[in-house]
């Protein structure tokens, strides 16, 4: 539940971004989110509609990339994929001797402004 | 017009003040600890049974608080007298870089070694936040049940310990010390896990010795 923190924390970059490139008004964001990331991409909308208000990105519509976790297993060497948070347990093996190996990254990848 | 390709982590700002927050922790000779658990699994109580044996070894201790609501934690180890501030984050899960820099500039600083800051109580949001820290701990009762180190595997898989409290109440239980031990470390090979109960402040020492090498391995001198 810190999609509103997140949230913030775009508006913050998004208009800082938009000010350094002489823009007023921010038409779209476009950000990606890893399904490790712990957060939920309704809530996430839901807030940003609610705090972009009397913001540069009042009339901003957020696009959100979502990509996949992606799991290499240790001990069998095969990288699972998963579209939501798991237990860290290679679906193949049932090993637990995973890392993560990418997929809890949150990026703010393009701007749109004018 | 179109600013593309600009990755910016969203967090980006948060590691940025957290990094800035270890800078000033390091430059006052303090190891700081960032624990982490879901309410009521013991932070507190461990802090007011730490706190004071450490200052007698020679490692006196600064709390930072975390909370959604009251200054009762607060309370509870100022009248262990240790220098302790309070934040209340007012709903929001988890603590940022920034609460921790605001709450620091309040603690007076003598000659203490370690800064603990006790979360708010949640075993998934504080995951994500980077404060400076230097170790991250997570904390789990044997209440809360064996299956939680899986349901939240983050917090297990990325904490440098992980303590197991109250364990005198184990026999109550139709759980044993080695199956959280094994499901601990089916997500974290490496992470020494201490257990411990209030009832019996031995249990503490490890731990303690723990921390004292930490600080001992960050800022050199000798016990």
């Amino acid at each position: 539940m810190h999609e509103a923190s997140i949230v913030q924390e775009i508006i913050d970059i998004t208009t800082e971004q938009a000010k350094q490139n002489n823009a007023h008004k921010v038409l779209e964001v476009e950000i990606t989110v890893g399904a490790g990331a712990m957060i939920e991409t309704d809530l996430l909308s839901g807030a940003f509609d609610v705090m972009k208000n009397e913001t540069m990105l009042e009339d901003a519509t957020l696009k959100i990339n979502k990509v996949n976790l992606k799991l290499h297993c240790l001990n069998c060497d095969k990288i699972s994929e998963s579209d939501r948070m798991v237990s860290m347990e290679c679906p193949y093996c049932h090993s637990f001797e995973t890392i993560i190996e990418s997929g809890r990254e949150m990026l703010i990848n393009k701007i749109i402004a004018e | 017009m179109d600013i593309k390709d600009i990755n910016i982590p969203i967090l980006s700002k948060n590691i940025k003040e957290g990094e800035t927050n270890k800078n000033i922790f390091e430059s006052k000779g303090l190891l700081t600890i960032n624990l982490i658990s879901s309410p009521g699994s013991g932070k507190t109580t461990l802090l007011e049974n730490i706190a004071p044996i450490l200052n007698e070894q020679g490692f006196p201790c600064l709390v930072i608080e975390g909370d959604i609501a009251t200054t009762r934690d607060a309370e509870r180890i100022s009248k262990k007298e240790i220098k302790c501030v309070q934040i209340n984050t007012h709903g929001i899960c988890h603590l940022e870089s920034k609460m921790i820099r605001k709450a620091f500039e309040q603690l007076d600083i003598v000659n203490e070694k370690i800064l603990f800051i006790e979360n708010v109580g949640n075993l998934v949001c504080p995951a994500e936040f980077y404060l400076g820290e230097h170790e991250k701990i997570a904390i789990l009762s044997v209440t809360e049940g064996e299956d939680k180190p899986e349901k939240y595997p983050l917090l297990f898989k990325e904490s440098s310990c992980v303590l197991l409290t109250k364990v005198d109440l184990l026999p109550f239980l139709d759980l044993t010390e080695d199956i959280f031990i094994s499901e601990i470390r089916k997500l974290n090979k490496k992470a020494p896990i201490f257990l411990m109960s209030k009832k019996d402040k031995s249990s503490y020492m490890e731990f303690i010795e723990w921390l004292i090498q930490k600080h001992l391995a960050i800022f050199g001198g000798e016990r």
